[in-house]
């Protein structure tokens, strides 16, 4: 089990160091941070100076390469907008941004798999059409387009909830609604599925010839059996969530990486952008592990090693 | 068996039905809409559509904020949106089958680095790379086109790969390598068009995603842009006029559900007449 | 002469004119059609025939474990005393694992894969007997000692993966005698297995048969395994029952010529047998059956009242029934 934790991480910095690449250079060919940070009046010595600290003069590779070192001492270098250092300033809206992503998660995870299931047990009956037939539609939903309603009929219309911005737990409520909605109608469809798949298995058969009840079956057999190709999908949706988590935060005013991210890309500010990245990439990366792990504990027919 | 809710023939004919619907108002753009798209109007700013009350039949859907005819923009909004979701989708298309079959076809140290990259680069949401490089590129419809095509091409690699290694363990192919058929024809003629099905369904679906991010670039200031008449830029000028003007933001959203709904559906209903058996899975 | 169980006593359970139709896209298919047959108490009823002649279906439904949005059973099936087809849902739970129970043919994937092998011999034990969680898993260790499965304690923790297929065909016994069932359905609970394990498992039955008393429908398309071990016998052809005698008469003196020719087709009872080889024809499809008896497009003794009568399961010979018209007279000598 270590030693396939181990090996998994070993390729996560490959990951990030293709992404940060690609980030660099793009960032670095496309703007120029002089023009944007200091005053159109600024002196030839000051535009050399800013240069020289952020050895804009040295060809791009020497520029990632230095970069890379700077890294892998812990320094993400300064952050352009704010002054201070660039970590620190991203790492400060992980909070907002974990808050909304658990809030979106159990939200789609626990309506996902109740619709799904509920799919499943009622198949082809009047359940099962509204739901899996709302969950297609859904798909075709554009989140966006969701916050946008759901803020003009709970918070412009009937005033029930703030438009934007993080606070209380009336504040967190459209914005994790949204952004649960970008990935539920997927959780109910993969459950749907895969719970219709394990009811066919055999072992159901001899469960009810032990004259186990519908419900224990369900639930104590066929569900866990279930589980799996749910929890491995949720790897997949993660990345999902957190792209969703991008505009939502933008459309809710939502205090997180993702709008920090937006912001700084207009500003230019490589290492916070890069920064952000890397977290991002973390964050992604140590979400499918999770998953990973949670798929050996409840099937032991895994074997992680 | 079970009946279904819809059927495969009802899907494929009302997805592609309203796509076609679509297509043709994009194509003829000049032709239908009633106005120049960009035509300002300052004595009829903000009027709404025609079926709400103060509304009239001058502007079917309204006008926005410049007092240009929402409907009109509407029209040549479906210009972008069905242009760039087509055209990354092929470009995604492309470069996903041609590494796919490097890939399964050469095996090895290219088979691994291709689907390790591929690995590495589904790690990262798709999405965050779009928005680094259009912000970093400017967002102009080539652009739009290169950022998405770039992102998506994992999926058909995937496919790909996993079809072609399936099918050269296969007599037929080796068959064919036996009598001398070079690469190239054993791509041609015995492996892409087993894969062309399922390509398809996924080309389908992937055009729909295509369209909704070019709409979220574009939301988020990220594509064409301001003036440009894109369904993205409507919904984001709409969403600061939500209180008085809502029409605005909307008009673009149902505009934006109805395709990506047609779409999927297209998309589904190809599914399963391509492939009964997963059709009873995953409808 | 092992005849039929002595009437005074009454069966222990009694199967009349159960029909099976299955609803499909194209109106209805009748797989089993007016089966009946006894199985006294602590006695074993060999169901055979080939695949697609009804046997598992005639399993299932005496479980009532069937899609009832699919097929429709008819008929009675009384169980000490109770119509098992009329019994609510609900009291045939309480039947199914306490009094009656059931084997499977694929041990591999008749158990539920994720829970432990302990969890699922204890889940009858609590749900009929009301165990507790310590002594349904005392009774489970024991269970597994007594279908020979060493160390039972430590397996009670495994999972279905770490055994092998025998010892998983031991385990799914283990779980079907658990709460010790009058009447145990075993559905060719050896055709999966290998030769050897085949034996042992079926050494194991009977040996469990004899000490704990219960009655075995054991379905099989292997007449071997019917002479070795069922007391009766019914042999099945197209969803009907077509002879039902003792298994020492059905195997001497087969009356249904389809008996006959399956006796026939088999060079040695001691050799294994996948199939049942050496008629002439194939089984109709159940869509498709001819007006008459079944077994008539490939009968060589079928007359014209064979091809317009579906044969009644009637009398031919004491304690000895059979479907058709012209049965076979003389006694066969089944071959050395």
């Amino acid at each position: 089990m270590l030693n396939y934790v181990a090996r998994r991480l070993f390729y996560v910095p490959l990951s990030i160091l293709i992404v940060l690449g690609a980030a660099f250079v793009v960032l670095r060919t496309t703007g120029n941070p002089i023009d944007i940070f200091l005053d159109p009046n600024h002196t030839p010595e000051q535009a050399k100076a800013l240069s020289a600290r952020l050895h804009l003069d040295q060809p791009i590779p020497v520029q990632f390469a230095i970069y890379l070192r700077d890294v892998l001492r812990g320094d993400f270098g300064e952050s352009l907008q704010f002054g201070g250092p660039a970590m620190p300033a991203v790492l400060g809206r992980l909070g907002a941004t974990l808050e909304l992503l658990a809030a979106a998660l159990a939200v789609a995870l626990v309506l996902g798999i109740a619709g799904g299931v509920a799919c499943a047990v009622w198949r082809d009956r009047v359940p099962d059409f509204v739901i899996s037939t709302l969950a297609i539609a859904a798909q075709s939903m554009p989140s966006f387009w969701l916050g946008i309603l759901l803020i003009q009929i709970f918070a412009v219309d009937l005033r029930w909830l703030p438009t934007s911005g993080r606070g209380d737990l009336a504040h967190l409520i459209l914005p994790a609604t949204t952004l649960a909605a970008f990935v539920l109608p997927n959780f109910v469809l993969i459950t749907r599925t895969s719970m219709l798949e394990v009811m066919g298995e055999p072992f159901v058969v001899t469960g009810r010839a032990k004259g186990l009840s519908a419900a224990t079956l369900v639930f104590a057999h066929v569900f866990p059996n279930a589980l799996n190709p749910i929890l491995s999908f949720l790897g997949v949706q993660v990345g999902r969530l957190v792209a969703g988590s991008i505009v939502t935060e933008t459309i809710f005013s939502w205090p997180g990486i993702g709008r920090l991210l937006i912001g700084s890309i207009f500003q230019r500010d490589v290492p916070v952008v890069l920064a952000g990245v890397v977290v991002v990439s973390l964050f992604i990366v140590l979400a499918n592990l999770a998953v990973d792990l949670l798929l050996s504990v409840n099937d032991p027919r895994i074997r992680l090693g | 068996m079970r009946r279904r809710l819809f059927g495969t023939r009802f899907k494929v004919g009302l997805g592609a039905g309203i796509l076609l619907c679509i297509c043709l108002a994009a194509i003829f753009a000049p032709y239908l809409a009633p106005y120049d798209p960009y035509q300002q109007s300052l004595v009829r700013r903000l009027k709404p559509p025609a079926f709400m009350e103060g509304g009239s039949l001058r502007n079917l859907l309204g006008t926005d904020n410049y007092g240009r005819d929402l409907l009109s923009r509407l029209i040549y909004g479906s210009r972008i949106s069905i242009l760039v979701g087509l055209a990354s989708m092929a470009l995604s298309c492309t470069i996903g089958t041609v590494a796919g079959l490097f890939a399964g076809f050469k095996g090895g140290r290219t088979e691994q680095a291709i689907m390790r990259f591929a690995d590495a680069h589904s790690a990262f949401p798709d999405i965050l790379l779009a928005i680094i490089m259009t912000a970093a590129l400017g967002g102009s419809a080539l652009n739009l086109i290169l950022v998405l095509g770039i992102s998506g091409w994992m999926i058909y690699a995937r496919l790909v790969f996993g079809l072609t290694r399936s099918l050269r363990e296969r007599s037929f192919v080796e068959a064919a390598a036996s009598y001398g058929g070079s690469d190239r024809y054993i791509v041609f003629r015995h492996i892409l068009p087993q894969v062309v099905p399922v390509l398809t369904v996924v080309a389908t679906l992937q055009v729909a995603q295509m369209i909704l991010q070019e709409a979220a670039l574009s939301f988020l200031g990220l594509g064409l842009p301001p003036p440009a008449a894109t369904w993205g830029n409507i919904l984001a000028e709409g969403r600061d006029r939500l209180f008085g003007a809502p029409w605005i933001a909307h008009c673009s959203g149902v505009a934006i559900i109805l395709v990506v709904f047609s779409v999927n559906m297209l998309g589904n209903g190809l599914r399963e007449a391509l492939d009964p058996k997963a059709a009873g899975a995953a409808r | 002469m092992t005849g039929i169980a002595p009437m005074a006593d009454a069966p222990l359970l009694s199967v009349r004119d159960l029909t099976v139709r299955f609803r499909s896209g194209r109106g209805a298919v009748t797989a089993i059609d007016r089966v009946s047959f006894d199985v006294a108490r602590g006695r074993v009823l060999g169901l055979v025939g080939e695949s697609g002649s009804g046997k598992s279906v005639t399993a299932l439904a005496l479980m009532r474990l069937l899609p009832p949005d699919l097929a429709a059973v008819a008929g009675e099936v009384r169980f000490d005393g109770r119509d098992l087809v009329a019994l609510p849902e609900r009291e045939m739970r309480r039947v199914r694992g306490r009094h009656v129970s059931m084997i499977f043919q694929e041990p591999m994937t008749s158990l539920n894969p994720i829970a432990s092998i302990g969890r699922q011999i204890c889940e009858p034990l609590r749900l009929h007997l009301g165990l507790g969680r310590r002594a349904a898993r005392e009774r489970a260790a024991e269970l597994l000692a007594m279908v020979a499965i060493p160390e039972p304690r430590r397996r009670l923790d495994q999972y279905p993966h770490e055994l092998s297929g025998g010892m998983r065909q031991r385990v799914v016994i283990a779980m079907a005698i658990a709460c010790e069932p009058r009447l145990v359905i075993a559905d060719e609970p050896t055709t999966a297995l290998d030769v050897t394990t085949q034996a042992q498992i079926l050494d194991l039955l009977r040996d469990l048969q004899s000490r704990l008393g219960m009655a075995i429908i054991m379905i099989t398309h292997d007449l071997g395994v019917v002479a070795e071990f069922a007391d009766d016998v019914q042999v099945m052809y197209a969803g009907r029952g077509v002879e039902r005698a003792g298994v020492r008469e059905v195997f001497g003196h087969p009356r249904h010529p389809y008996t006959g020719g399956l006796l026939r087709s088999i060079p040695d009872f001691e050799a294994d047998q996948d199939r049942l080889i050496g008629i002439d024809g194939t089984v109709p499809s159940l869509a498709n059956l001819p007006p008459g008896c079944a077994y008539a497009p490939r009968c060589e003794r079928a007359q014209e009242d064979c091809r317009t009568v579906v044969p009644d399961l009637d009398i031919v010979a004491p304690a000895h029934r059979a479907a058709c018209f012209h049965p076979l007279g003389v006694a066969r000598e089944a071959s050395p």
